[in-house]
């Protein structure tokens, strides 16, 4: 008999031996045990976890014929033949080859004959996803409803691509990739009972290049055990994976991290020349970065992939960096990897990945620009009580500022006020209570009384012109003289043109003469008067200086005090 | 042809020949690596040495590193058949194109595998095993695989499967999961150099051809060197005259050479290592790692004549430029677009 492959050899022969699915096995075992056999069953999950295993054992426990508990005898002529696959009454298909309709038909006709041996004829359908529709559609009463002594079980790694229809009619069991721990415990039992010799440190890399597959696992020590003359050692096992050795990635990742490229388009090369897929190198920066940021965030955490000294490595490789730098270098590996699978220069891709990390910005956490930004106010308002300016020091001169333009509206209102065709409802009380003296603290006589009726007429702008109403609502009435409203409007001269145009200001002097008793007329002050005023002030140039800007507009004092800008 | 005579393979070849020497032989082998670097003349020597039944005993071949007791001998009758071809218990399938039409996308198809079932499932003819080799198994239509799992997991007594493939991500990993995986990597500069100079190519010509194949002798042997640096020196003064010449010279060139598909795609793939080699050498990258050392001083020059995101930019470019060609845009557009965004530095 020819050598038999170890995925082979210790293909699991009992429940218990299976790896990694306990509550699959035990619900399984379970079953059997009080016969509450189901006449379909559903095996999904990823390739090399035991689905095919299970089914086989599962058919070998319903033929067993010595079987006493749930777990098949494996003495008996049933469990012999099964073994030797010469066992006509499971017949195990699988789903490619025999996708089509009439394959399907053929299946339905021999299923109503009774078994030859033992109670049940068990059908293990691998790889079920890739019946045809049709196929699946022939199988559905079958599958319903079959024989009294037939058991399906459906095997496949793609259960999303199966009709609900069958889903609906199979008792489902979903096979989990198997824990690292796991398949490591099993490799070191497999090794020791085939009396290989080997090294416990090549276990963790061939765990973490399985997946999660006890068959990859398997596969892969095989071939290990072939190149190592029937020893694992961790070189001879990187080597064949093509596979960087941690260290030699732990070296690309700090070059990264040093920002020395010359270094990092070496490793690069290395790998290459090594014949080493470029997506696996990539693959394992990734996780390096990753586990370093996790270290970071989490230094406490103690990964069980990892041995104590590789985790210190990664933690001091976390230290030097910013939290921020890590997740760019995340980000510029993980495209890479998206690119470098299309790509028909892989090495390229990676070496553009590389020069971009160690060429990263400086990223600089935006807590830290907020502590800066801080620190200038600090710093501003320091400046301002040495200068001796009262505490809110902008709103002083702001307001004498707007004092040339409401001369300058009032002398252009005596004529205008000639032509009010009625005089407004109220007229008497509140004209001249209002309206602003020139020498008297201008803003002050404003009252709350006005504010609130501007705001009205904002509102209602508002809402038949939202666009003109959002421009209004950054403006504040600065004055009401002899029927003119002055409002000053924070803005360029985009919002200046805006009200300026003949339809927008009908609307809003309707507006006001409709909310605001006395007004008749409404004029706007957007002034560079103001800016100039404004620059003039010495808190306002210490401002100016910390944060290298320029006064845009100049904002009247509010509730909160504002300042100017 | 054993394996003495492959190059550059001293894993993949240990693995197979300790594989026979303790009887430890796999019913299935993927061997995986780049195209051109003796994945398929190691399968055949493989097979050569399975199929061998009176493999020598003790011999002039120690020296090379092979146990001779797992290698063919080369001499007999059955070896002589493999090395023809037409030992009845080797088979080789490759990509084919569809039955029903002659001109249609080469691909391993589900016939194939029946066929490769049917003859699986007899005794072998004469020798101690059966041999099948699948080349090219990355193109196998999508339901091939599966019909293949079975078949590739538990194969009947004897039969050795081997699927040969550039990268394992072109099939299923359940495909993948039931072979034992043989990698195969570039070969280093000197021995490819060595063996282009066995082929009479050497010189100059075969030390940057080695550059540029990066390791595959199989496709450097697949380009007539001359031609191959004629073409990249014409592909470079294009790029300096359009930067110089500006778009008069770009539209030139691109209504001369537009029209022919694979010299637009040689273009852009000499361009991109050139840019790759740009950004190599202003990143301080060691002078043997580029592709074009020969012009080293160009390289350095337009290095320091272009910013990070310049060269950055230009590979993007010329990636895009590729992945339009594969998408059938036309040729012409392609270069037009690709050399105005390397060299007259449009966005």
């Amino acid at each position: 008999m020819s050598y038999q492959v170890l995925a082979r050899k210790w293909r699991p022969q009992t429940f218990d031996a299976v790896v990694g699915q306990e509550p699959i096995t035990r619900t399984l075992r379970n079953a059997l045990a009080t016969g509450r056999i189901a006449h379909a069953y559903l095996f999904a999950g990823p390739r090399g976890v035991g689905k095919t295993t299970t089914a086989r054992l599962l058919a070998k426990a319903l033929l067993c014929g010595a079987r006493t508990g749930p777990e098949p005898c494996g003495a008996c002529p049933a469990c012999q033949e099964l073994v030797a696959g010469t066992l006509v009454d499971v017949i195990e298909i699988d789903g490619a080859s025999n996708r089509g309709i009439d394959e399907i038909r053929t299946l339905r006709e021999n299923v109503r004959y009774a078994p030859v041996r033992g109670r049940y004829k068990v059908y293990i359908i691998d790889e079920v996803h890739q019946l045809t529709d049709a196929a699946f559609n022939a199988l559905l009463k079958t599958l319903e409803e079959p024989p009294a002594h037939v058991v399906f079980v459906l095997a496949t790694t793609q259960p999303q691509e199966m009709p609900l229809t069958v889903l609906s009619r199979c008792q489902r069991f979903d096979f989990k990739p198997i824990a690292p721990e796991l398949l490591r415990t099993s490799l070191e039992q497999i090794l020791r009972a085939e009396k290989m010799e080997f090294d416990p440190s090549a276990l963790p890399l061939l765990v973490r290049s399985a997946e999660g597959s006890l068959r990859d696992a398997l596969s892969l020590l095989d071939t290990a055990l072939a190149y190592g003359d029937g020893r694992l050692d961790a070189e001879s096992l990187a080597h064949l994976l093509g596979a960087s050795t941690p260290a030699q990635v732990r070296a690309f990742v700090q070059a990264l991290l040093a920002r020395d490229g010359a270094v990092a388009l070496g490793a690069i090369d290395r790998a290459a020349r090594g014949g080493e897929d470029l997506v696996f190198l990539c693959r394992e920066a990734i996780e390096g970065v990753r586990r370093s940021l996790l270290l970071k965030l989490a230094p406490h955490l103690c990964p069980p992939d990892l041995t104590a000294a590789e985790g210190d490595a990664f933690r001091a490789q976390g230290a030097e960096v910013s939290v921020e730098e890590l997740l760019y270098l995340l980000k510029v590996f993980v495209e890479a990897e998206g690119e470098l699978r299309r790509s028909p220069h892989p090495r390229v891709e990676l070496e553009i990945a590389a020069v971009k990390a160690t060429r990263r910005p400086v990223v600089v956490a935006i807590e830290s620009v907020l502590a800066r930004v801080e620190e200038a106010e600090e710093r501003l308002r320091r400046m301002a009580v040495v200068g001796g300016v009262a505490p809110t020091p902008a709103s002083a001169p702001v307001q004498e500022s707007l004092i040339p333009l409401e001369a300058g509206a009032r002398s252009q209102s005596p004529p205008a006020s000639r032509i009010t065709p009625s005089p407004p409802p109220r007229p008497a009380t509140n004209s001249p209570g209002r309206s602003l003296a020139p020498g008297a603290g201008p803003a002050a006589t404003l009252g709350q009384g006005l504010e609130a009726e501007w705001r009205q007429v904002v509102d209602e702008v508002m809402q038949r012109k939202p666009s003109l109403g959002a421009v209004l609502d950054q403006s504040t009435p600065v004055a009401l003289a002899e029927g003119t409203l002055t409002v000053a409007v924070v803005g360029n001269h985009f919002h200046k043109d805006l009200l300026a145009d003949r339809a927008n200001h009908d609307l809003v002097t309707q507006s006001v003469r409709r909310h605001i008793p006395g007004a008749i007329r409404f004029e706007i002050s957007v002034g560079t008067g103001q800016v100039a005023g404004a620059q003039g002030h010495p808190a306002v140039q210490a401002a100016l200086g910390v944060f290298q800007g320029d006064v845009v507009a100049v904002r009247p004092r509010t509730q909160e005090g504002g300042e100017g800008q | 042809m054993a394996f003495e005579a492959i190059r550059g393979q001293s894993a993949a070849v240990d693995v197979l020949t300790r594989a026979i020497a303790s009887g430890r032989v796999a019913h299935a082998y993927a061997f995986v690596g780049p195209s051109g670097v003796g994945r398929k003349l190691t399968a055949r020597a493989f097979a050569k040495a399975l199929l061998c039944p009176s493999p020598p005993r003790g011999g002039e071949d120690e020296g090379e590193g092979v146990g001779v007791r797992e290698n063919a001998c080369g001499r007999c009758r059955a070896c002589r058949k493999v090395e023809k071809g037409i030992h009845p218990d080797l088979m080789l399938i490759a990509p084919t194109p569809p039955a029903t039409n002659p001109r249609g996308t080469p691909a391993i198809r589900l016939d194939a595998i029946r066929d490769l079932e049917r003859w699986a499932a007899l005794r072998p003819a004469e020798g101690p095993w059966k041999v099948f080799i699948i080349d090219d198994a990355g193109r196998m239509t999508p339901e091939t695989p599966q019909a293949f799992l079975k078949t590739l997991e538990e194969p009947p007594a004897r039969t050795v499967i081997i699927l040969i493939l550039s990268q394992t991500r072109e099939l299923p990993a359940t495909v993948i999961s039931r072979c034992q995986v043989v990698r195969f990597v570039p070969l280093g500069e000197e021995e490819t150099v060595a063996l282009l100079e066995a082929r009479g190519i050497d010189g100059p010509p075969a030390r940057l051809l080695t550059r540029a194949c990066q390791g595959r002798p199989g496709l450097a042997l697949a380009q007539d060197p001359k031609t191959w640096v004629e073409r990249r020196d014409l592909a470079l003064s294009i790029l300096a005259e359009v930067g110089a010449g500006g778009a008069g010279a770009l539209f030139k060139w691109a209504e001369s050479l537009g029209r022919d598909r694979p010299q637009v795609e040689q273009l852009i793939e000499t361009w991109w290592l050139w840019f790759r080699d740009l950004l190599c050498v202003k990143a301080g990258g060691d002078p043997r790692l580029l592709v074009h050392g020969d012009r080293q001083g160009d390289l350095t020059g337009a290095a320091d004549a272009r910013s990070w995101e310049e060269l950055l930019a230009g590979l993007c470019a010329c990636r895009e430029a590729w992945q339009a060609l594969q998408g059938n845009v036309s040729p012409r557009l392609t270069m037009e677009v690709v050399l105005s965004r390397l060299a007259l530095r449009a966005a």
